[in-house]
């Protein structure tokens, strides 16, 4: 306001100026002049007054029949002046009322003439301000939108402008208007104003916004769908889901599947079946924490009900400091948590992984819902695929591993019997006539394999009975000295081409155990380490308390087992690679060693052979330590 | 006298085969394995071999590849092969045209002497 007075108050001294330079001008020149700045005067100080008035007084009329501010109008002949003003009374009650927005404006100018109280409404700005600064007008648009908008103005400055624009109210919001102008001429043709009406367009915007991303996302669930129908596996489907726009800026994402549906209380296990990440080679895998469901930081999140979003797990109170460690490790910072339901059962979840915090529209988030829901079940349906797949290969080895077996087996079978069956019918040998020292020979030949051949089916059974847990496991609390005792004749004679040597405290807690198995599962030890040490090395037993446990061992200075043969050997029929040097094969089927592990393990124990360095064996078993009698608790 | 090769790596039936072999005019030579029987093959002529499949280090099959591969070895002999299992004797033998008898374990040795007879005649 004071700003406008004062630039008034400035051009008025200047015509007071030019009044005094008049006078000095010729009498007729002078009087002209004077008229004009008189007429100049009096305008300015109308506008002056026009601010300090009510607005609706500011202008009287809409600027039909009326020029308040010089310009470059010219003046009207009178008769057009009546007819202005006549239609001005027909229109103003119009203008005043409704919600269109309406102005008028001189041509070729920016001056505003009229604008009608809709402007306020709509621009959230005075009709006032709009006079005193036209430009107002073109600031009030949206930057985005300017240029276009300025162009246009331009090209149609007498009238046919006719655009759709974003508008910025001072409070900051944005507003649709579509406006027009149009020319008004009088009989001339001339034209005389510029009208122009305008409209909120904002809520009818927002419907055709609301629209086209509905159909946007109708075609898309379309694509999906399709998509989802042509998968052939779990990541078919992920990768469906990938493509859906509100999803695309994700890191990861990643398909649970519980170990079994999530009823009551919560699954112990899963499996992850899907973790897709956008760039493999940067971001780490999944963690698994051992598919055990409890120590999966996220899991105390997920629920049945619906979607849950962490817009920022660092701000998240039910996330533990563990939790947000683990989920920066595998770069996390937002996560969308899905549960997937099939047939009334959720058995898994869909968790989308972004490396930002996420601000998603709950509209968005329900959208996504309805396309993971379609997505389920045919993730279940690969999930049961795949397992049933596992489940078949896993019988095919077995199936394969039983028929090696079973060949190694009826190999070692038939091999006695050759000889039993060979030397029978050699000494039956019509066309020749055995000396009583090959006779002899013979039938203790066939005396030997045929007690190798027990001795076969023995083991063949014992391992048989193992397998299938009939095997008679006769537990008493014994102490260890006295099973070793027991068994030494037999280990004595084995040993015979060794040095047998015994270091069994007698003072060790007594364990719980089967006595004749444990003499078994030592006679084997001890048979194998005089079958892979040379003549005269020590064969020694020994036996120390291990915690709960005493822990037994066998050690020999044979050639020792090669490291990554040390678990093997417990398998049956494996034999240990022979060195070149060795061309007679080492006797014996390769049993024994699975069938301590069978014993050993039957009693609770462990076996295995020792991480030792140099050469020679160790194989070290342990049997569990007898809890103490009742009495002694009492 | 024809001079015949034994190629097996269980000692009783090695027995077993020369004993029986011996007793009927044959020298015979052992080997207990096929690297054996290789050493054998280049110093020896052989009329006839037996020969085990199932051996430590190289197979039976193995060993006669490397008898034809061999120039110091002669490949003008009948050979009868002992083995336990029927399904690879005779999916194998086709590629072997010397091989004149497969005998399955456990063979009756009296069929065996006579298979090595009619191989010799």
């Amino acid at each position: 306001m004071e700003e406008h007075s004062s630039q008034v108050e400035d051009v008025l001294q200047r015509l007071k100026e030019l009044r005094r330079w008049s006078e000095e001008l010729g009498p007729r020149q002078s009087a002209l002049l004077t008229e004009a700045i008189e007429h100049l005067s009096s305008v300015l100080q109308d506008l002056v007054q026009a601010d300090t008035l009510p607005k609706s007084t500011s202008r009287s009329g809409l600027g039909l029949g009326q020029m308040s501010a010089p310009g470059a109008v010219k003046p009207r002949p009178q008769y057009t002046e009546q007819k202005l003003q006549d239609t001005e009374k027909l229109f103003r009650p119009l203008a005043e009322n409704i919600n269109l927005m309406f102005w008028m404006r001189a041509p070729e100018s920016d001056e505003m003439l009229y604008v009608s109280p809709a402007y306020e409404k709509i621009w959230g700005r005075t009709r006032g301000s709009l006079y005193r600064a036209p430009q107002s007008f073109i600031e009030a648009v949206h930057p985005d939108d300017r240029k276009r908008v300025v162009e246009s103005m331009a090209a149609h400055k007498s009238g046919g402008f006719d655009e759709e624009y974003r508008i910025v109210t001072p409070d900051g919001s944005v507003r649709w208007v579509s406006a027009r102008t149009f020319p008004i001429r009088e009989q001339s043709g001339e034209i005389t104003r510029i009208a122009g009406v305008a409209q909120d367009i904002t809520e009818q915007k927002k419907a055709e916004e609301a629209l086209r991303t509905t159909l946007a996302r109708m075609r898309e669930r379309y694509v999906i769908s399709r998509r989802i129908g042509a998968a052939r596996m779990a990541e078919d489907v992920v990768n469906a889901l990938r493509s859906l726009t509100t999803i695309a800026d994700a890191n990861r994402a990643a398909i649970l599947v519980f170990s079994e549906p999530w009823g009551e209380a919560p699954p112990p296990g899963f499996d992850i079946l899907v973790d897709w990440r956008d760039d493999a080679a940067s971001l780490p895998s999944m963690p698994d924490a051992d598919h055990v469901l409890a120590r999966y930081p996220l899991a105390k999140l997920f629920s049945r009900d619906g979607t849950v979003l962490v817009n920022d797990v660092l701000a998240d109170p039910r996330l533990s400091g563990n939790d947000r460690d683990w989920l920066s490790a595998i770069k996390t910072r937002s996560v969308l948590l899905f549960p997937l339901i099939t047939s009334d059962q959720w058995y898994g979840m869909f968790n989308v992984h972004y490396r930002f915090p996420t601000q998603m529209q709950l509209e968005d988030i329900n959208y996504f819902e309805k396309v993971v829901n379609q997505a389920a079940a045919a993730i279940y349906n690969f999930h049961l695929l795949e397992a049933e797949t596992r489940a078949r290969q896993e019988a095919e080895e077995a199936n394969e591993l039983k028929l090696k077996f079973l060949a190694m087996i009826s190999h070692e079978l038939r091999t006695p019997l050759t000889s039993i069956k060979g030397f029978a019918t050699t000494l039956l040998a019509d066309d020749v006539t055995w000396d009583p020292n090959s006779q002899r020979d013979f039938i203790e030949t066939i005396s030997q394999e045929a007690d190798k051949l027990t001795d076969l089916i023995e083991q063949l059974l014992d391992l048989s009975r193992l397998e299938s847990g009939v095997l008679r496991i006769v537990p008493e609390e014994q102490s260890l000295s006295v099973i070793v005792k027991r068994a030494e004749a037999q280990l004595q004679v084995l040993t015979a081409a060794h040095h047998l040597r015994i270091l069994v405290p007698d003072d060790l807690p007594p364990v719980r155990a089967d006595p004749q198995r444990i003499a078994q599962v030592l006679t084997n030890l001890v048979n194998n380490a005089t079958k892979y040490s040379p003549d005269g090395t020590p064969i020694a037993i020994s036996a120390a308390r291990q915690g709960q446990y005493v822990q037994v061992n066998v050690a020999d200075e044979g050639p020792g087992i090669p490291p990554e043969e040390r678990a093997r050997v417990f398998e049956a029929f494996h034999q240990v690679a022979t060195d070149g040097e060795r061309t007679e094969r080492i006797k014996g089927v390769g049993l024994g060693l699975a069938i301590c592990r069978g014993l050993v393990e039957a009693q609770y124990g462990r076996i295995w052979i020792q991480d030792r360095p140099g050469p020679g064996t160790t194989v070290s078993f342990t049997l569990p330590i007898a809890a103490p009698p009742k009495s002694e608790i009492e | 006298m024809p001079t015949i090769l034994v190629v097996e790596d269980e000692a009783s039936i090695r027995k077993l085969v020369t004993v029986n072999l011996s007793a009927r005019g044959y020298d015979v030579i052992e080997a207990a394995s096929a690297e054996d029987g290789l050493v054998q093959l280049r110093q020896v002529r052989f009329s006839l071999m037996l020969l085990d499949i199932k051996l430590p280090g190289m197979r039976g099959w193995d060993l006669l590849t490397a008898m034809s591969d061999d120039p110091a070895i002669s490949l003008d002999m009948p050979i009868i092969v002992m083995t336990a299992s029927v399904v690879e004797a005779q999916t194998q033998v086709q590629d072997y045209p010397n091989v004149v008898k497969v005998m399955i374990k456990p063979f009756n040795i009296d069929d065996l002497v006579q298979a090595v007879t009619d191989a010799l005649r």
